[in-house]
């Protein structure tokens, strides 16, 4: 087995078992979808917020992701910018539609 | 409730620069921080920084804004071949002259005017960078509000 097959077997079995059932531009993905505390800060002002991002394998991400739909749960989504890290996964970074 | 003519001078000037033919590929964004996606080999971000009034001398009476607004004009090299400081370069010159083609945008201000230019640029897959274009906007609103 080569370490590519490996690593795709890893990250499969890892969203199989963390992430769940997603739809991104109309096409079910498995994805991890976590929407985490943010402070932001703006000049001195605390603003609390969420953080709203997905991971997904890279071979499910379209090339122009940025402005398609994501779907989690009754959740709609837009992406704002698709990260790759290189070993099969990318980050979706995504806003309230 | 109605925006600060502040405001309104920050999209006269990112209407100008959304006109067509378009500049670039990703577009005209205003007031947002996130990073120009990879698919993107150009694009134009648009900020509202800050506003200096003038003293009033009696009340009630007209105020004289200074405005800054920040345009970021980035860009990314295709290939090594390419200088992506270049291409930012290049389309700071064909945005600035979309801003200055009406100095006053419209009527809304007295004038516009660049102020400062910052180049900076950064090494990834390709070479990638960034013209900073600093504008101020003199600009008037009424003594009770700041609104358009």
């Amino acid at each position: 087995m080569t370490f590519d097959t490996a690593l795709a077997r890893v990250n499969a079995r890892a969203l199989s078992r963390f992430g769940s059932a997603c739809v991104l531009a109309g096409v079910a993905v498995q994805a991890d979808f976590v929407s985490a505390h943010q402070q932001s800060d703006l000049n001195g002002v605390a603003i609390s917020a969420n953080a709203i991002q997905a991971v997904l394998s890279s071979s499910d991400v379209p090339t122009a992701v940025v402005g398609l739909p994501f779907v989690h749960g009754s959740d709609t989504y837009t992406v704002l910018d698709a990260q790759p890290d290189g070993y099969g996964l990318t980050t979706l970074i995504l806003e309230v539609a | 409730m109605s925006n600060s003519l502040h405001v309104g001078v920050r999209n006269a000037v990112a209407a100008a620069l959304s006109a067509l033919p378009s500049l670039a590929d990703g577009g005209v964004v205003v007031n947002r921080s996130t990073p120009m996606a990879k698919q993107y080999a150009k694009q134009i971000r648009v900020f509202l920084e800050t506003s200096s009034g003038q003293p009033i001398v009696l009340s009630g009476q007209p105020q004289d804004w200074t405005t800054r607004i920040r345009v970021e004009h980035v860009a990314r090299a295709a290939s090594a071949d390419e200088n992506a400081t270049d291409l930012a370069d290049a389309l700071a010159c064909a945005a600035t002259e979309r801003v200055l083609a009406d100095m006053s945008l419209g009527g809304l201000v007295q004038h516009i005017q660049p102020k400062a230019i910052g180049w900076f640029d950064d090494e990834a897959d390709t070479s990638i960078a960034t013209v900073q274009v600093i504008y101020e906007a003199v600009h008037r609103t009424s003594g009770q509000s700041i609104a358009a």
